[in-house]
């Protein structure tokens, strides 16, 4: 029987973290889309002209919300279990009736909701500079959901394994800034000599940042329906991996 | 017949080559107020966190309530309530948030947890801390909420991991208080301690572990009956340098030179044992009667504070 209360309990608390450090969730990807879109989109954009038919600010905007979702979900779920392990709160939570899965999801929620609120608070900023209207609210919210959810769990897979907050800061540093850059957020893969065109189809962030750009200006360099597939996999993979490793006790029960 | 509230059939566990609890076997009945005693290391706590689900196992077969702690691990945690030994807060939620987010993981809600948060709040004098942040309490204001917070979703089983280490007098006489009352209401009560006192003055019966395994379980008054058995030091009028041959059969170590210590029992007596000596040609100076404490016997069975055997 599944423990719904307890379930919602664990989703809200998440929530509620989310609300206690607004400055982290909501003013810090504010600041940063301001200043990607004034530097990169105004200032830079300017001498650009159009990239796959759009003005280049709105090419900007999709592949801003993507990176900044990525970090954020990362983040939350990465910090909080890391600090749950140095604080002693994640046995807290293991000696609880949750099932876990519940445990799992309940945490990654916390993940997907922040990805919503930066996702959002970034297209807002961005508002203020460009006309942009969804192309595609579907996708938008489609590709938001599968995204965070997909980078929350790697965050708790993460947060389990590091033992001091340098861990999660060297998957950013090393795997998640340079796929982020190198997928697509500031240039079309049309635009690459075709051997780095070729090169990036490998990078998994490259159909994510795409598929955002479909949701939002209609447009996108790889198949859409490939990347909306692409993402629900490495979501389910990962998710279930984490339920796994709950069960299995990886670095939480001795 | 009633379910056992513990059952603890061939436990291992082991860390490496380390076994932090071998081949244990444990029953406590519902509504027994067991003390589960050990020195530093023995597998107090490693047992412990096996039956909450913190800790993973080789062998054996755990249950709570006829609960398997593994297979039916959402059913046995309903039923248990565990303060550890270790505050594990979330230190930037207050004290009222912590209670309500653990009533919450039991599926309590609303006006119902509200009033039972309101009742352990007073229970515990933390009423007039409930919205203040756990990292700003006391730590003997920590260890009321820890307590506190296992017993929000009335917990049949409550387990105690040395709930007063740390802790000053007055609370500690307090918490005392607490627990009697709880088991008295019906709640089965599993207690780790290093202060013997404690064991003593609240647990009916009593279990020694040592390098993960039990060295004595029995009733709280039989142990302390066995413990507390009588000695009796003689003092000789003049030195010997080994126990005469006669005096073997007795239960007789020899202290200084000059001082031997009998343990009087059954079989043998003070009288008994005074007429022996005389018979083996000792001439007794002085003699004196001295009971030994559950420490004694702590430590006689645990080899001596530094865990030798």
């Amino acid at each position: 029987m599944a423990n719904v209360k307890g379930f919602w309990t664990l989703t809200y608390r998440e929530v509620t973290r989310i609300r206690k450090i607004v400055h982290q969730t909501i003013l810090a990807p504010a600041i940063s889309a301001l200043l990607y879109i004034i530097v990169f989109g105004v200032f830079i954009g300017a001498q650009i002209g159009n990239v796959a038919g759009v003005s280049y600010i709105e090419f900007l905007v999709p592949g801003l919300i993507m990176m900044t979702v990525i970090t954020n979900a990362y983040m939350q779920t990465s910090s909080q279990i890391l600090l749950s392990k140095i604080w002693g709160n994640l046995q807290e939570l293991l000696t609880t009736p949750l099932s876990y899965f519940e445990m799992v999801l309940a945490l990654t929620l916390g993940g997907v909701v922040r990805g919503f609120i930066v996702g959002i608070v970034t297209l807002l900023v961005a508002l203020l500079f460009a006309q942009i209207s969804i192309a595609n609210i579907f996708a938008f919210v489609y590709f938001i959901f599968f995204v965070s959810l997909i980078f929350s769990s790697i965050g708790l897979i993460v947060g389990l394994w590091a033992d001091k907050f340098d861990h999660l800061a060297a998957l950013t540093n090393f795997f998640l800034t340079p796929l982020t850059f190198l997928g697509g957020v500031f240039y079309s893969i049309h635009m690459l000599p075709a051997p780095l065109a070729q090169a990036s189809a490998f990078n998994p962030i490259l159909y994510m940042i795409n598929g955002m750009r479909f949701g939002v200006l209609g447009i996108s360099d790889v198949n859409v329906v490939f990347s909306a597939a692409f993402v629900f996999l490495v979501a389910a993979f990962f998710f279930s991996l984490n339920v796994w490793l709950f069960r299995r006790g990886y670095r939480i029960r001795t | 017949m009633k379910e056992p509230a513990i059952s603890i059939r061939g436990l291992t566990k082991s860390y490496g080559s380390l076994k932090a609890v071998d081949n244990l076997t444990l029953e406590i009945k519902q509504g027994e107020f067991f003390g589960f005693l050990g020195p530093n290391g023995a597998g107090k706590t490693t047992t412990i966190s096996i039956i909450t689900g913190l800790a993973r196992y080789g062998h054996g077969e755990v249950k709570v309530f006829g609960k398997d702690v593994t297979r039916e691990y959402r059913e046995a945690r309903r039923l248990i309530g565990v303060a550890p030994q270790e505050f594990n807060f979330d230190l930037f939620f207050t004290v009222e948030e912590t209670l309500k987010y653990y009533a919450g993981y039991f599926g309590l809600a609303g006006h119902e947890a509200r009033k039972r948060i309101g009742e352990v709040l007073e229970q515990f004098g933390l009423l007039g801390k409930r919205n203040a942040e756990v990292r700003k309490l006391s730590g003997g204001m920590k260890r009321r909420l820890l307590i506190a917070r296992a017993l929000v979703h009335k917990p049949r089983l409550l387990i105690l991991d040395e709930p007063t280490a740390g802790v000053d007098v007055e609370l500690r006489r307090e918490l005392w208080q607490h627990m009697k009352e709880l088991n008295r209401s019906g709640t089965t009560i599993l207690l780790t301690t290093h202060y013997i006192e404690e064991a003593e003055k609240l647990a009916k019966r009593i279990g020694i572990i040592n390098h993960g395994k039990i060295v004595a379980l029995d009733e709280k008054s039989r142990l302390i009956e066995q413990l507390h058995k009588i000695n009796l030091d003689i003092t000789l009028a003049k030195p010997i340098a080994s126990i005469p041959p006669s005096l073997k059969k007795y239960h007789v170590t020899l202290l200084d030179d000059n001082r031997l210590r009998f343990v009087c029992g059954e079989h043998n007596s003070r009288g008994k044992i005074l007429k022996a000596v005389q018979n083996a040609g000792l001439k007794v100076k002085s003699e004196e009667v001295s009971k030994s404490t559950l420490e004694d016997i702590f430590l006689d069975l645990t080899g001596g504070a530094n865990g030798k055997r």
